[in-house]
Parts: C-alpha cells; structure tokens; sequence
C-alpha cells in the first residue's frame, strides 16, 4: 500500500523530472544535464515507491529506517548544492565587477580629464 | 600645504544616488585640489550628470551596475594610479565629511610617513542611534581580531599611499570595504594614525546600520579564518 508521504514524494519526483524537461526544450540544459537530471529524479521515484530496496544498504549504515537514510541525502544534496550555489555567485560577482570596472576605466589611460568626460 | 601642488595627491569620491549633495561636495573637494575621481556607481538619478558639470578636471567614471561602495573605490583608486597617484584619499559623497579635514589626514600622512590615516568621528547625539550602535559594535570587535586600534572603524573618510593601497587591495564591495581595509592594514603592519574629524549627518538612513554591522561581523570570522 502506497502511504500519503510517498503521494507527496512521487508528485514531486514527476513535478522535478517536468521541470527537467521543460528546462530542456527551453534549451537551457544541454543533453547530458537532461540525462543526469533525469536519472536522478527516476532513482528519487524508484526509492520513493519501492523504500525497502534500500534496507539492505540503510541497516549495514546503522539507520533504521529507508525514510530516514533519504531524509539524511536529502541534507546532504541540498548543502552541496547551497555551496556550489555560493561558489558561482562569488565567481559571477567578480567577474562582473572586473567587467564594470574595466568598462568604466576604458580610455582613461590616452585621454586627458576633459576629453575624457565628453 | 598647499595642496593644489600636490601633483600625485588624488581624491576618490564614489557616489550612489547623490544628485543631492555631491554638486556642493566636489565645488568644496575642488577649492584644494584638481585631481579627484567620482565614481558614479550605477546610479538610477542624475549624480553622473551633476557631477560631470561641476569642474571639467574632474574625472567622473561610471558604473553602469551598482556594485557597492568597496567596488567604487576600488575603480577609483585603481584610476588614480592610472593617472600616477602617490596619495590617495577616499572621501564620503554625501557631504558628511569636510574637506578641510581629508587635508588634515594627508598633512599627518606625509609629516610622519605613514601608510594610511583613519578619520575617526566623535560619537555624540548628532549621529543617527542605529548608526552609532552598528559602529560601536563593530568597532569592539575589530579590536579583537585587529592590530589597528582606532575609536572609529567605519569612518569613510581615509588617506593612503598607493603603494599602502596595492598592499591592501580589499575583495569586497560593499560596506564591508573599511573592515577589510583595517584587517589588511594590520597585517601588513602598517604605520597608521588617526584624525579626530567633524560630520555631518544629513541622511539617517544611509552608512552603515547595525544590518551592515552584522554582515561585517560575519566577513570578519571570514577574513580571519580563510
């Protein structure tokens, strides 16, 4: 018998593999990321509806129970992702400012102050 | 000293939305010296215009983001070497410092060769509360994790040599810039002293709040650590 938690678990298993797909016909992923997405979202449904195919693995981990071992991955996908997250915004930021700053900077070198600010 | 033969001596006066003031800050900055730099930091009012009309020697660099006010600087001080500074001084563009006081910081600079002169503001009634309780906070926790001990930390108001800027080269563009700037300073152990100088505070909601305060206290622990 399919308990609620694993309803809400397989609707946002479907809702995130859409999603996948809908960001690849709008071309923002290429194949490859398609296909990574799109196996991790199948695993998350399979784990999902079938949570005892994990117990083998959870025991010999000392969790008990399959919710539990998925809960502690959960954690540990969403740190990761917050720290790669951190690690391109700080890269995007100074490459912006690099960018800005070079922009602003342009003919400063060849021109006097009044040539400059025309 | 007469400033206005200070060749290499240049003032950075970055500027975010200060259509307001700056046209009376950079007519009071031009009175000592005709090399100043503004860096316009993707303003969405007219200070980009205003502050290109004021004085044709002045250099008005713009920003076409915000970036912040570390980033500003940063362009501003890196045009000035451009341009063959020896002397940079940084200066507030809302008119909360006067410029009789940046010349105090710089005749201190070259009488004793220092490296670097922090304005340092008195804290009376006069300074918005938040203001002056992000400032006090931050200024007793610099004091452990720095060997700069100044009564002011957040002071905008600070003159440099360029070779102390080369050697100090802050990361950071936002507030958190005049933190960084000490944190580095005290590493280098620079030679440093402070000037007791007069503010004027026009708007309670600019500078830095206690919010800034906490975000500074994070990049301390950030600073110090990595």
């Amino acid at each position: 018998m399919i308990l609620g938690v694993q309803i809400i678990g397989l609707i946002f298993g479907l809702f995130m593999a859409y999603f996948v797909f809908l960001n690849y016909s709008r071309k923002e992923f290429s194949k490859i990321q398609f296909i990574m997405w799109e196996i991790i979202w199948t695993v998350y449904v399979i784990f999902v509806l079938f949570p005892n195919i994990t117990s083998g693995v959870v025991h010999r981990l000392g969790i008990l129970r399959g919710m539990d071992f998925f809960t502690i991955l959960g954690f540990m996908f969403v740190l990761y992702l917050s720290f790669s997250n951190y690690i391109s915004i700080l890269r995007i930021r100074r490459k912006l400012e690099d960018s800005t700053r070079k922009e602003a900077l342009e003919g400063l070198k060849n021109k006097s102050n009044g040539e400059f600010n025309k | 000293m007469d400033s206005k033969q200070l060749k290499d001596f240049f003032v950075i006066v970055p500027a975010y939305n200060e259509e307001k003031n700056i046209r009376e800050v950079l007519q009071k900055i031009v009175l000592y010296t005709n090399n100043i730099i503004v860096v316009d930091d993707g303003s969405i009012d007219d200070t980009y215009e205003i502050a290109k009309k004021v004085d044709s020697n002045i250099i008005v660099l713009k920003h076409k983001i915000n970036l912040g006010k570390g980033a500003a600087l940063k362009t501003g001080c890196e045009a000035a070497l451009i341009r063959g500074a020896n002397i940079l001084a940084l200066i507030d563009s809302d008119g909360q410092h006067l410029p009789e006081d940046m010349m105090k910081l710089v005749e201190k600079l070259i009488e004793k060769k220092l490296d670097i002169v922090f304005g340092e503001r008195t804290f009376n009634d006069d300074m918005p509360f938040m203001m002056k309780m992000g400032n006090q906070l931050l200024t007793f926790t610099i004091k452990l994790f720095s060997k700069i001990n100044l009564s002011d930390t957040q002071c905008g108001l600070r003159v440099l040599t360029s070779d102390a800027y080369k050697k100090i080269k802050w990361q950071e563009q936002n507030y958190s810039v005049e933190t960084e700037m000490i944190i580095n300073a005290g590493k280098y152990d620079m030679k440093y002293e402070s000037v007791g100088i007069k503010t004027i505070y026009k708007d309670k909601y600019k500078g830095t709040t206690i919010i800034d305060g906490i975000i500074i206290l994070i990049n301390l622990l950030k600073w110090k650590i990595l």
